[in-house]
């Protein structure tokens, strides 16, 4: 489904990503693990276009997608919930979740309405606050917004940049459990993370990648019992 | 239509066309005597102040850009719009009010297509970097304008560097109209689909960028806006004054515009339509009442400034809007407000 092949992503000198190639098939939650720095929200923005790569390939069925633009990228079925808590602070949470139905017209109302609708079910929370300002949500209620909003985008996969960054342990098992729930209605995700315990246990195959080289892959139950991996991420 | 929203436009079609009446009695009538020529002025600036104000907003309240070159796009509005007029009125005879129309037109197209060719390479970059762009822009106008024959071109002779003999055609009753055709297509774009786009971009790029919006796009589009209000503001102005220096669009003009928007408030459309006119006329308004202190006004006016700053930081109205017809309907635009959020639920 979606391919990175030989990727190369350079900051001014700084070689970034070398030669990197993932890939991620159908229905499949893969996720790539790595210290700080390793590259991996880089990987990401180099998917959706928000930085431009040196050179290499993405594919996303059978379409190079390197060179597109951003906004012509999410149209293609590739939704990005950002790392951090990149929401829009000053609108209320249903124009937050209206914003991830960016790209529809006014025509397409009655698909937008539904899928808001399915947002609102699967998080009863956003549906309470969602005349309240996104600034005022707690951490944990902001990323549900975020994957929210990238869900009302109706897409094929879905790139989570750290979900479980700075939240408390309940939180983090919730947000995984959303992950799983996302994945399990067909939605393809490619998950990135420094929790590389919870990433591993949910995902089905894994990439580690160390300052911008893949250094391992394999079936993420196989990574979750490697030696190396519990060394250098599993502090065990 | 809905019903509330047909309401609301009534009144605020009411509250205009009374202001407009308003001004008829003031100006039309002898009520003022022979003072009504100079208040006729002061609210003629103070409404074209209004129009750049608002343009400068938008680029600073909801794109959450500093521009410090908006008297750059305003002075290309002038003279692109009194060269146009000069040229037309030296072959024909045209009544005012096409004439005006005309200029306006010329002003808003020129300094919007100079706000594109800006745009897009200048909103690349954001923060301090485009606005030492913008007042770059600004200079290199006013030192072209400065040094251009402009007696070759229309063949009106020129006092030095100003460029005098252009008609007069800003009338009060089409300036007001236009300043309200601008301020309700300004805030329009704001709440349509664009505006909400550009404001998600202030807020968050990334997030902005991730759910779908060109970010460059929105930009460059609201920038040209930007700058094609300045240039009609610039028209409005050529044609009340009749007589255009380079000089007066200076760098210190711009940081007016930029203080007057911070004052009425970043982000308030209302905020800027309030203290546009007020602030324009504030330094006139003191030497007319107290001639004593005629030569303290730029003193009171900096210390009115500094006084709002320290007390309310975030401008007099703070990014909210006021609305007449809310204040009308309060009671009952709750009530439908529920309602309309109950029918949205199911």
């Amino acid at each position: 489904m979606l391919k990175v092949e030989k990727l190369n992503v350079h900051y001014g000198v700084i070689h970034a990503i070398e030669e990197v190639s993932i890939e991620v098939n159908d229905g499949e939650i893969v996720t790539l693990i790595g210290a700080n720095g390793a590259g991996k929200t880089t990987i990401l923005h180099t998917i959706t276009g928000l930085k431009k790569a040196t050179s290499g390939k993405v594919i996303f069925d059978d379409k190079d997608l390197l060179k597109e633009e951003p906004s012509r990228i999410i149209r293609h079925g590739i939704a990005h919930v950002p790392e951090g808590r990149h929401v829009f602070v000053d609108m209320t949470v249903r124009e937050n979740i209206e914003m991830g139905a960016y790209m529809y017209n006014k025509k397409d109302k009655d698909k937008i309405l539904s899928r808001m609708d399915d947002v609102f079910e699967k998080f009863p929370r956003l549906k309470e606050r969602q005349s309240q300002l996104a600034g005022t949500l707690s951490g944990g209620e902001q990323q549900m917004l975020a994957v929210g909003r990238a869900l009302m985008a109706g897409p094929k996969i879905i790139l989570m940049d750290e979900p479980s960054m700075g939240l408390s342990p309940l939180l983090v098992q919730e947000i995984f459990a959303i992950i799983k729930e996302v994945n399990r209605q067909g939605i393809t995700v490619l998950l990135v993370e420094q929790n590389a315990k919870m990433a591993l246990k949910v995902a089905n195959r894994a990439y580690v990648l160390e300052t911008g080289k893949i250094k391992l892959s394999g079936n993420a139950d196989d990574l979750l019992h490697n030696d190396e991996v519990r060394k250098a991420y599993l502090g065990a | 239509m809905p019903k509330i929203i047909r309401k609301k436009l009534l009144i605020n079609i009411i509250a205009v066309v009374m202001m407009f009446l308003l001004l008829c009695i003031l100006f039309d009538t002898e009520l003022l005597g022979r003072k009504a020529a100079y208040f006729n002025g002061l609210v003629t600036i103070g409404m074209f102040y209004t129009i750049i104000v608002c343009s400068l907003n938008l680029l600073t309240g909801y794109m959450g850009e500093f521009s410090l070159g908006h008297a750059g796009f305003m002075s290309i509005g002038a003279y692109a719009s009194a060269i146009g007029t000069t040229l037309i009125s030296n072959r024909t005879e045209l009544p005012d009010i096409v004439l005006y129309i005309i200029a306006i037109i010329i002003g808003g197209m020129a300094a919007a297509i100079v706000g594109v060719l800006v745009g897009i390479p200048a909103l690349r970059l954001s923060g301090d970097y485009l606005c030492i762009v913008t007042v770059a822009v600004a200079e290199i106008v006013r030192v072209i304008l400065s040094n251009v024959g402009i007696e070759e071109i229309t063949g009106n002779a020129t006092f030095g560097k100003s460029f005098a003999g252009i008609a007069r055609v800003s009338d009060y009753h089409y300036v007001f109209i236009t300043m309200i055709i601008c301020i309700a297509v300004m805030y329009s774009y704001i709440r349509s689909r664009y505006g909400r786009a550009l404001i998600s971009i202030r807020e968050d790029r990334i997030a902005a960028a991730a759910s779908g919006i060109n970010v460059t796009k929105t930009k460059v589009l609201t920038f040209t806006i930007s700058a094609a209000f300045a240039g009609v503001a610039g028209a409005i102005y050529a044609h009340y004054i009749t007589t255009l220096v380079p000089t007066y669009f200076n760098f210190s003009k711009s940081s007016e515009f930029l203080a007057i928007v911070i004052l009425g408030g970043s982000g308030s459309m209302t905020g800027s339509i309030i203290a546009a006119p007020i602030l324009s006329a504030l330094p006139q308004l003191i030497s007319y009442v107290f001639p004593d202190f005629a030569s303290y006004r730029m003193l009171i006016y900096a210390v009115v400034l500094v006084v709002v700053m320290i007390f309310k930081p975030t401008g007099l109205f703070g990014g909210k809007e006021f609305s007449l017809s809310d204040l009308i309907l309060k009671p009952k635009s709750k009530k439908t407000q529920v309602l309309s959020q109950k029918v949205n639920q199911e």
